[in-house]
């Protein structure tokens, strides 16, 4: 018995002997590679290509363990190679799908470009409406404007580059050399106001005279005489802050002054609907040049008309 | 290529009985997948793919030879082991062309933003 347990002793050492302790280096570098590519970032986009590699590790370790030396070498070997096909082809699928990942970033980018150049032409074409609207909305007021103050008797209406001329004859408005409005006149200037409330364009209010009297004392009649018309809106219910006076005394002609006729219609009083602010005041150099030359053909002629302004 | 094939037909014919029979299956796969990697072109900017593919084809010729010597069984291993190496080599030359190809679309597409925004800066 003592031998026979001896003997199995010794045969047990000795196949303990025979089998590998030392795994191959193929083993050894299959088992890191397997690691390598298990521990890759992009793994899980060959999970295929990892099982694959984990299956030939595993019959590797299967045949050394059972001491086939020669099969657990080939089986480590092609284990290995299955470990670094695996990771390059998560590496492959990471390449693509960076790729994937920028086309699509690229569209969206495109397709907001594409929206926000929408969004902007919408808005264009909106602004563009409404301007257009706006636009119409205010030369039918306009116009509306004009067809009231045309019916307004005593009063002449006449678009130009300043903007819609209201002309009213000063002897209608005023007395003689006077700037107080007569009560006739304060009725068709009720009127006016009327007409005017619901447009919104500025009112420049203008005095003229004729060349009867000093120029000096025509620039302040006509100042006067514009200031009262202007108060007088006002007082109607314009927006003060939406008209202004200014006299231009006997600057601005517009007839001659050699005849009773011709200075009746020199002695007026224009209200200006401005085409634009602003546009409806005579650019000062004309003025001065306009005072000049009717300077000059005053002194010619006043020799035998009266000094009073009218 | 047909010559060989025709030996190996002869060899698994009077094979018919042998212990390990001729691995024809195994021969076809490394045959193919050597033949892929070799023509791909990027191969041969990837010094690992080209020593992969380089292995691949000398295990494969190896491969060959032992079947004309009736090792039939080794032949199988060296013939599996070229077909992983020839796998390996595809790989990892197919990682250096989807990188280069993601590299050369993103430098196209930040080229194509650049020109783009300065066309909307521009008008």
């Amino acid at each position: 018995m003592k031998r026979t347990l001896v003997a199995l002793a010794a045969t047990a050492a000795f196949a303990s002997a025979c089998a590998p302790t030392r795994p191959p280096a193929q083993l050894t570098d299959a088992r890191v590679a397997f690691q390598q590519a298990l521990t890759h970032p992009a793994a899980s986009m060959a999970s295929g290509d990892l099982f694959d590699a984990r299956q030939a590790l595993d019959d590797a370790e299967r045949a050394f363990r059972d001491g086939k030396s020669d099969e657990a070498q080939n089986l480590a070997y092609i284990a290995h190679r299955k470990a670094i096909t695996a990771r390059a082809r998560a590496e492959a699928a990471r390449a693509v799908e960076v790729k994937r990942a920028a086309v699509d970033d690229f569209q969206r980018f495109r397709d907001m470009q594409a929206a926000a150049a929408r969004e902007q032409l919408e808005r264009a074409k909106e602004a563009r409406s409404t301007a257009e609207a706006a636009a119409e909305a205010e030369r039918q007021a306009r116009e509306a404007t004009k067809a009231k103050v045309e019916a307004i008797e005593g009063v002449q209406a006449r678009p130009s580059d300043k903007g819609l001329v209201l002309t009213i004859s000063g002897g209608v408005l005023f007395p003689s050399g006077k700037s107080e409005l007569l009560p006739s006149a304060k009725e068709r200037l009720s009127e006016v106001a009327r007409a005017l409330a619901s447009d919104e364009r500025t009112l420049l209010v203008v005095g003229h005279t004729d060349t009867q009297g000093s120029p000096e004392s025509n620039e302040r009649l006509s100042e006067a005489r514009a200031d009262a018309v202007r108060a007088f809106l006002v007082g109607e219910g314009i927006d003060e802050d939406r008209v202004r006076s200014e006299g231009m005394g006997e600057a601005l002609p517009v007839a001659e002054n050699t005849t009773p006729a011709g200075r009746a219609n020199n002695r007026r009083v224009e209200i200006i609907l401005e085409a634009s602010r602003g546009s409806g005041h005579t650019d000062l150099p004309k003025r001065e040049e306009g005072k000049k030359a009717k300077s000059k053909e005053r002194a010619k002629k006043r020799g035998s008309e009266k000094d009073e302004p009218r | 290529m047909k010559t060989m094939m025709i030996a190996v037909a002869a060899l698994a014919v009077a094979g018919c009985g042998a212990t390990t029979p001729i691995p024809v299956d195994k021969l076809t796969r490394a045959q193919q997948r050597v033949r892929e990697a070799d023509a791909m072109d990027a191969t041969v900017t990837d010094p690992k793919a080209l020593s992969h593919l380089r292995l691949a084809k000398e295990q494969l010729t190896y491969g060959k030879r032992l079947l004309i010597e009736g090792a039939n069984k080794d032949a199988r291993w060296v013939l599996m082991r070229a077909e992983a190496d020839a796998e390996a080599a595809l790989a990892l030359a197919n990682v250096r062309a989807a990188e280069a190809d993601a590299q050369q679309t993103i430098e196209a597409i930040q080229q194509a933003m650049t020109l783009i925004q300065q066309g909307g800066s521009g008008s």
